[in-house]
Formats: C-alpha cells, sequence, structure tokens
C-alpha cells in the first residue's frame, strides 16, 4: 500500500525519427505543448519535473537544464528537478520516479519527461561502446546490435534453430502496427519473407530485426488520487512498478537465450499487483523488442508461453493486435527508438491504451496494461502495470 | 550542412581519461604479459571470475584466492558483424564469450582464424562448446588486447 | 526569515499549508549508518567500480545488515565523470544492487538520498542504500563543458568554474564589495582549511593563512586558486530506513529525516539573477516548513556546500540567515564560523576542503551524521540535536541551477 494512489492524468508526444528540424530544447517543449493543449490544467500547476535522458547520445551531458525552460523550471523561482539515468530504462526510471514523488504524499502533480536526439551522433554503435569496459571489454567494439545477436545466437543453438524465421515475423508484425501510429518513426510496409532476406548487421540479427536510430520526446502527466479525476475523468492508476538490476557479467547463468532477471521481475511484479494469470488478466503489452529476438523472449520470462516456446505465439498470431495478447500495437521500438525515453513511450502508450485514447491504434476493451523496458547489458528491466479500476485486487 | 532549410551544426565529444586498474584488474594486466590468465574465486560460492573483480556480485564478499585459468577455453556463445559502424573495427569479425578452462565466468573476445564470409560457412566451426585457444600478441602492453584473440583449437 | 519579493517576475511565494504537510511527519525515515572511505587525491589503487563496493561493503559490516536485506539501491553518478556510459551497470552490482530495485540520478547525491527518501515514505520499501563516489578519472572543467548546450555557451568555453565565478561577480559588484573581495574571500579559505586540518576525514588538510591564499594565481576572476572545491576521490554509502525497521535493529539514538526540499531554476544566465540563489531559498523555506521548522536560527548546525567562499555568504543569505547582501557582516562580527560561534556552518571544512562530487552531498549527510551520534571525533561540536544539510548539484547546468536542503535530527 502506498500513500497516495498514482494515475497518469495525460499524455504528450512529439513526431519520433529524424529532428533535424528543431533542437534539443524544442523537442522537449513540442511534447509540453501537446500534453498540455490536451488538459485541463497548466504548466504552473506541476509541482515537480522528472527527466531523464540517456547521456552521450545527445552530446550534451545534461540536457535536462538547458531543456528545463520548456518544463516551465524557468518560471518565478523555479521547481523541483531531478534528472534520472539507468541507460535503456531510463524512460520507465522516470516514470517510476515519478511515481515515487507521487506515492510518498511530497507532490500531487508530477511532470515526467524525457527528450532524446539519437539522430545526432554519427554512429549511434559507437557510442554504444563507451558503454561496455573499457579495461576488458571495449575493445570488441561491442554496442547494442551484438548484445541482441547474442542473445539470438543463444536461442538459436539452444531452443529452435528456425528462430530467423520467427524473428522476421516479428519485424513484419510491428512495422504494419506502426503504420497506424502517427508519432511512429519507420513506416514500412514489410513482409516476414523480405525481412528474413535483408542483410546481415551481426549474424544472427539482420538489418530489420533492428530498431532505427530516433528522436523523440514524451512527456507523461502523473497525479495523485486527490486530483486526478479533475484532470482526467478516466485516468490510468498506476498499480504497481518494480525495477530489477541483475549483473552486468556475462556469467554462465545470467540467461542468453531465457531472460532470467525479466521473469524474477515480473512474478515479484504479479504478486504485488494480485496478477495471478497475466495470460487472462493483461489485456496489451507494450514491450522494449530493440531487437526481434527480444519481444520472443519477452513472452517466454513474462509468462505468455513457455521456456523455448515463444515463437508459437507468433504462428497462432496471439500476438497481433487483434490476437489474445496483443503485443506493442503502437509498433514498438522495431519502429521508433529514442533510447533514453522509450521506456517512457511505452507506459505512455499503455496508459494510453487503458484511457481508450491511443488512436487508430487502440485495442478494443483495455482494463490492463503491461509497460516494460530493458537496459545495460541486458541486465536492467522495468515494468509498470496501468489499470483502469483504481484497486486490483 | 542543411537539412530541410535547417542548419546541421557538426560538434565532437572528445573527453580524456585515466582509467584505474585498481589491485584485480593490474594483477590480471601484468599476467597477460606473461601469457598467463588469472582468475579469483569466490570464497562463498566458489565461482572462479574471470576477469577477476573485487568482489563476487551474488555473495557480496572479496575473493582474496587467485587461479591461473585458460588459455584453453570453451565457446559460450558468439556473433558475427557484417556491417562497418564507424569508429568501430572493420567487418567481419566475431566476439565470442569464452568459458576458459576452469572458470566461470566468461570473457568478451574476438574469435578468429575462422571462415567468417558468410554465417553459414562459419557455422560449419563456430558452435557452443567449441574448443578454443588464447593467440597472443607478439607486443605485450599490458591490456586486454594482449591476448590478440581466440581461435578454434584444431582436433584430429 | 527573509524573503523577497522582486517586481514581478521573480516572486518567491511561500506556501503556508504547513498543517497538511505535517502529517507526513508521523512516518518517519531514519538514518541508519553511513561510511566515507579516505578522501584523497586521483590514485589508481581502485577501480572505479570497485570504489563504491569498498563504502558499501564496510558500511553494510559495520551495521551487521545482510546485502539481502535491502530493499533498493539508489546511486549519484554522471557518465561522463566516470567515462563509461550506463555507469550503473558496474556500480549497482558493486553497491549490492545485485538482483535488487536500482535507481540513479544524475546530480549531487543528496537527490539519490531523496529518491531513497520518498520510496521508504510511499511505504513501499523499508531499507536502502544509497552510494555515491568520484574517481576523478577526468578534467571536471572540461567534463562541464559538455554539459553545456551546444549551441550558445559551449562554445564560450562556458564550465562550471566560469559559472561559479559569474556568480560571485555579479554578487560583489550588487553588493559593492569588489575591493574587498580578496579580503572575504582569503578569510572564509582560511578559517575553512584551519576546520579542516582539525578533521581527519578531510581531503585537504594543510591549514592557510589569508595571505596565502591572496598570494594564490587568479584561476578565473574573482576566483583565486583554493577558492574552488579541490579534486578529491572518495566514496560514501547511507543506510536509510522506517523508523520501524530502525527500531528492530538499533537502540543507540536515532537520526531523523525531517524534511527533502529540493529546487531548479532555468538555465539561460541573462533570465536570472545570479547574485540570488532562488532555489535554494525556495528549498529552504520548503524544508523549513515541511521539518517544522520556525526560524532558522534554531538548527544547531549547518553543512552547506560552500564552492567558493563567495557562495559561503549567498547560500547563508539564501538560506535565510542574514538579510541579502549581508553576509560578510556576520562574519565581520563573528557571528559565523565553524565552531564557537552563534551560526556553526562546515566544522569539517567544508566543500572548499574535501569535495568529491557528486558524493559531496551525502558526505555531508554522513558528516552530520556523526555530529548527531556524538562521534564526528575531533570536530564534534556540543548541543547538536538539528542540522541542515544542502546539496548543490553545480555540474549540471550553467549557473547554480540545482539545490536541495534535507533536515536531521535527532530524538
Amino acid at each position: 500500500m502506498v500513500k497516495q494512489d498514482v494515475a497518469v492524468v495525460g499524455v504528450g508526444l512529439t513526431k519520433m525519427g529524424r529532428r533535424y528540424d528543431s533542437n534539443h530544447s524544442e523537442l522537449a517543449w513540442e511534447a509540453i505543448k501537446e500534453l498540455f493543449d490536451k488538459t485541463t490544467i497548466w504548466i504552473d500547476d506541476v509541482d515537480a519535473v522528472v527527466y531523464g535522458t540517456m547521456d552521450p547520445f545527445d552530446g550534451i551531458a545534461s540536457p535536462e537544464r538547458w531543456d528545463s525552460s520548456a518544463y516551465g523550471i524557468a518560471r518565478g523561482a523555479g521547481k523541483p528537478l531531478v534528472k534520472v539515468t539507468t541507460g535503456g530504462t531510463t524512460g520507465m526510471s522516470i516514470a517510476l520516479s515519478a511515481y515515487y514523488h507521487v506515492a510518498s504524499g511530497l507532490y500531487d502533480i508530477v511532470l515526467a519527461v524525457g527528450t532524446q536526439k539519437v539522430t545526432e551522433p554519427v554512429e549511434a554503435q559507437e557510442v554504444l561502446n563507451i558503454a561496455v569496459d573499457p579495461l576488458f571489454d571495449r575493445h570488441t567494439g561491442v554496442g547494442a546490435i551484438a548484445v541482441g545477436a547474442i542473445q539470438a545466437s543463444a536461442y538459436y543453438f539452444d531452443y529452435n534453430k528456425k528462430i530467423e524465421e520467427y524473428m522476421a515475423i516479428v519485424a513484419s508484425k510491428n512495422r504494419l502496427n506502426a503504420l497506424r501510429n502517427p508519432y511512429s518513426h519507420l513506416k514500412l510496409k514489410v513482409t516476414p519473407e523480405e525481412a528474413l532476406m535483408a542483410p546481415y548487421l551481426i549474424w544472427p540479427i539482420k538489418l530489420l530485426d533492428s530498431c532505427p536510430s530516433s528522436d523523440g520526446s514524451v512527456a507523461v502527466l502523473m497525479a495523485s488520487d486527490k486530483v486526478a479525476r479533475k484532470i482526467f475523468d478516466s485516468p490510468a492508476w498506476v498499480s504497481a512498478v518494480d525495477y530489477i538490476s541483475d549483473t552486468y557479467w556475462f556469467c554462465c547463468n545470467k540467461g542468453l537465450s531465457f531472460w532470467n532477471s525479466l521473469a524474477i521481475l515480473a512474478r515479484r511484479l504479479y504478486r504485488k499487483a494480485g496478477i495471478s494469470d497475466p495470460k487472462k488478466q493483461i489485456d496489451v503489452f507494450e514491450l522494449y523488442d530493440a531487437f526481434t529476438i527480444q519481444e520472443i523472449l519477452e513472452y517466454e520470462a513474462l509468462g505468455l508461453a513457455n521456456k523455448g516456446e515463444g515463437w508459437k505465439l507468433l504462428e497462432e498470431e496471439a500476438t497481433y493486435p487483434y490476437g489474445d495478447y496483443p503485443v506493442n500495437p503502437s509498433g514498438g521500438v522495431l519502429s521508433t527508438n529514442p533510447v533514453g525515453v522509450t521506456g517512457l513511450w511505452r507506459f505512455a502508450e499503455a496508459a494510453l491504451q487503458v484511457m481508450d485514447n491511443a488512436g487508430a491504434h487502440q485495442v478494443p476493451n483495455v482494463d490492463i496494461a503491461l509497460a516494460h523496458a530493458w537496459g545495460g547489458a541486458l541486465q536492467f528491466h522495468a515494468l509498470a502495470l496501468l489499470s483502469r479500476e483504481r484497486k486490483l485486487c | 550542412m542543411e537539412y530541410k532549410g535547417y542548419m546541421i551544426i557538426p560538434g565532437k565529444w572528445e573527453i580524456e581519461y585515466r582509467y584505474a586498474a585498481g589491485e584485480y584488474a593490474t594483477k590480471f594486466f601484468k599476467g597477460l604479459m606473461e601469457e598467463k590468465i588469472y582468475g579469483v574465486k569466490c570464497p562463498s560460492c566458489r565461482r572462479v571470475i574471470v576477469p577477476p573483480r573485487k568482489f563476487c556480485e551474488r555473495c557480496f564478499v572479496e575473493p582474496s584466492e587467485w587461479i591461473e585459468v585458460g588459455p584453453k577455453g570453451e565457446l559460450v556463445n558468439f556473433v558475427i558483424v557484417y556491417r562497418k559502424f564507424h569508429g568501430l573495427p572493420d567487418p567481419p569479425y566475431a566476439i565470442g564469450l569464452i568459458k576458459l578452462d576452469g572458470a566461470d565466468d566468461s570473457i568478451l573476445h574476438f574469435i578468429s582464424e575462422v571462415d567468417l564470409s558468410s554465417p553459414y560457412r562459419a557455422l560449419k566451426v563456430l558452435k557452443p562448446g567449441v574448443k578454443l585457444e588464447a593467440v597472443w600478441a607478439e607486443e605485450k602492453k599490458g591490456m586486454i588486447l594482449d591476448i590478440k584473440y581466440f581461435k578454434p583449437i584444431e582436433t584430429g | 526569515m527573509w524573503d523577497l519579493y522582486i517586481n514581478n517576475e521573480l516572486v518567491l511565494i511561500v506556501e503556508h499549508h504547513c498543517a497538511y504537510r505535517w502529517c507526513f511527519l508521523m512516518d518517519r525515515v531514519v538514518i541508519l549508518g553511513g561510511y566515507a572511505t579516505s578522501m584523497t587525491d586521483f590514485n589508481p589503487k581502485y577501480q572505479f567500480y570497485e570504489l563504491p563496493y569498498v563504502s558499501s561493503r564496510e558500511l553494510l559490516t559495520e551495521l551487521g545488515i545482510d546485502r539481502g536485506e535491502l530493499d533498493f539501491i539508489i546511486l549519484a553518478a554522471y557518465d561522463h565523470l566516470d567515462g563509461r556510459m550506463i555507469s550503473n551497470m558496474y556500480t549497482s552490482m558493486a553497491s549490492g544492487g545485485y538482483l535488487k530495485y536500482e535507481s540513479r540520478v544524475s546530480e549531487d547525491s543528496l537527490y539519490a538520498l531523496a529518491y531513497a527518501y520518498m520510496k521508504i515514505i510511499s511505504g513501499e520499501a523499508d531499507v536502502g542504500l544509497v552510494t555515491s563516489y568520484a574517481t576523478r578519472e577526468t578534467d571536471m572543467v572540461y567534463a562541464s563543458n559538455l554539459v553545456m548546450d551546444p549551441l550558445y555557451y559551449r562554445n564560450i568555453a562556458m564550465n562550471y568554474l566560469s559559472g561559479l565565478a559569474l556568480q560571485a561577480s555579479a554578487y560583489l559588484s550588487i553588493t559593492k564589495l569588489q575591493e574587498y573581495s580578496d579580503l572575504i574571500a582569503s578569510h572564509i579559505v582560511s578559517q575553512q582549511r584551519k576546520a579542516a586540518a582539525n578533521n581527519p576525514r578531510a581531503h585537504l588538510k594543510k591549514p592557510l593563512e589569508p595571505s596565502d591564499v591572496i598570494s594564490n594565481e587568479y584561476i578565473i576572476w574573482p576566483l583565486r586558486d583554493g577558492m574552488y572545491p579541490p579534486a578529491t576521490r572518495g566514496a560514501v554509502s547511507i543506510v536509510i530506513a522506517s523508523e520501524e525497521y530502525a527500531k528492530r535493529i538499533r537502540t543507540d539514538p536515532i537520526v531523523y529525516i525531517d524534511s527533502v526540499s529540493w529546487c531548479t531554476d532555468g538555465y539561460y544566465l541573462g533570465n536570472k539573477l545570479l547574485y540570488l540563489i532562488a532555489p535554494l531559498m525556495k528549498a529552504s523555506r520548503k524544508a523549513y516548513i515541511n521539518g517544522g521548522i520556525e526560524d532558522p536560527m534554531d538548527i544547531d548546525l549547518f553543512l552547506i556546500s560552500d564552492v567558493t567562499p563567495f557562495h559561503y555568504l549567498m547560500q547563508i543569505e539564501a538560506l535565510g540567515l542574514s538579510p541579502p547582501g549581508r553576509g560578510a557582516r556576520l562574519l565581520e562580527r563573528g557571528e559565523i564560523g565553524p565552531s564557537n560561534t552563534r551560526l556553526r556552518v562546515n566544522p569539517d571544512g567544508g566543500s572548499l576542503c574535501t569535495d568529491p562530487y557528486p558524493a559531496s552531498g551525502i558526505l555531508k549527510l554522513y558528516e552530520a551524521y556523526l555530529q548527531l551520534t556524538d562521534r564526528a571525533g575531533p570536530i564534534q561540536l556540543s548541543d547538536v540535536d538539528k542540522v541542515l544539510v544542502h546539496g548543490f548539484s553545480y555540474l549540471s547546468g550553467a549557473s547554480s541551477q540545482s539545490h536541495i536542503v534535507t533536515v536531521l535530527s535527532r530524538w
């Protein structure tokens, strides 16, 4: 039981993609403007701001200070602001930190925001290479793609030699979903066959198995139970959040073909929220699928499929928007990846689905939605459960 | 540079660092200079950790027993890079996790002396469990690249 | 207390709904203990993530808490200072975070404490570890240039030192103290260095006379060498817990966190009054209200981030201890100093002598904890029941943007 219940009462998104038309703080402003254009309150009503980004991508070490003017920080004598950054999970870490700002009872209206420009570094993989240990690992040039490839290669050897075909189905499914989302970056009409024919980046990951580099900004307004319904009449309540941090080092049972840490976290979250059967109780999933293989691993870790059988859901089309467990109806990370804010976008999309506000990619009758992000060397996971009802159990 | 009428200002981020190696990595790198690979054994869970580190993250205690491992080992997993990324090595090259003989943890390194021109050809030789051995650089500098790469051991 | 009303643009309004906020004092958060490694110059004895391991391990051993009992870990670090992107990939393990809830702020470490505080009062967690460290593997002045926006300020070679110097110079000109700048600054530096000489935990322990400071070269006018924080390497860990948890394992004096409050102002330098630390004014007023403090003079000890001697004065004023612009008078009358004065500020020597940024905030918190539990050794003061700790994210932003205040008390 938290001190105050927390709800999402508004979402502001920018068009994601190659945004050379606006600089960092202008992009931040765009999301804020979109948020407050649709909301009954104004920036001065916000009690505190939580910001996040993954620094080196922007080439600015603390872009939140430059952006802060867009968040109403410069009005009056200032506002509480804190910057969180945890790699790929940064976006969800923003949401989690904002959640605790409200849940603690210290603040009633909190703005969770992030802005990231991944197209500004000339080579994103070179930037990601800075993440790995300079003494032991950096020489190999490992970046995010290699990390995804290692999972795919492990799955290939452990479970399914035909996994590339199923990865191609994920590539096609999420790209087609993105066609219905006006904010997403890639608008590709690809068939699984085309995805399978794409050139290899890093075996077994091919071009269409990988996410793009996008620019974008996301703003989410969170409020306490005292004020939430005054701002938005059917808010998305945050039922439970949790986070896990596995080891950086690739020791033998970290789990490459099965995501142990996510499985542990999911059980922890389900217990906290009183979810006994995620397949039945959760209506839509917004997962962090930077690479196609990860969506399959996430099915298994979240309990939608048995170990080594995640690909079967694709055969049954269960994770298509019209299936039993729609996954990434927004187009997911495969279509749009502004790294540091991607997690917040997953959170926002899950909230939009619950608020019945997702637009063309709205899944009918969503009561409970799950948002996920992973980060680091396959080691961090964050999960948030959003629901239409204030109390789940 | 311009894009649809908007200016693009070039920039660069170069920060110099002096990375401290500390006791454990120092001993490891000094070992590499003598063509020896060292790991440490966690006194609590008995895992042999390579590359060595000051603590076992699970037991949260300091390992103190040094153990020589390798230079042979087995491949745990690997990937093959086919795309040129700015600032990173020229493709194709393979990166693998190698569990050295006597170790419980894997180290990350290049795998070479394999035909990498296509995954199909490479997969004929490379698969988890394949035996590898370290190839040493001629000139040792006290860094991870003193092991030049790992290569498959010819069997029978 | 002093509140400022400056035309219509910048008005500080204190929120007076104390009654509503007071209810949160019901369930309180306790500092169980802290540990700081020795504070030194850069040295390669430890790899960067081994530093937080040392402080966390020592602290858990000292408290007799198993790693498994911790509910969460919160870190404070900057990637560009560590030279590793997502540096918490390593440090979260090193702080005992394996398979635990973990998060990281890129701010002064007191912000990490604030996160931990919120997590505990929300009722979801009982005990957590806050860790921060400084490795000094890179040059902070250049690294802070990269904080600036790439279009306007970065090419003007703006960095944290020039930001601090800009504020100092604005303060000197508004108070018409330019002529006395060296006199005042050298007095403060020397007073703090002498205090640090008694503190076994300080970094710069060599006492300085005011004349030594005045003879130093200018680095960025009006700052001379010695008038800005040293590059200190070290790590600090703190364990905080709910009162219920603390009472289960401890019987000795308990240190409570009465309130935490923080505030940030705008980025553009032309848009704010540099000589006024408005965010600190706002943050401290809120901390006083939430902590039930009617007059800040009631606080027994202040541990502030005196990053330059001029900030020492500006921050004393912003905390409401002196009328704006009159801070130097307190010095003249001998009413303010490290000990034996009416207002006791930084008996440990302060940021001018020890500054493992971004661990500075929780290092001060650790010093406050030691004072409140009578364990501060040679610098122990008498009658310390309430302490204010101030943290300053001076690396983020162009000039004095983010300040955080926490009030601690002994019951």
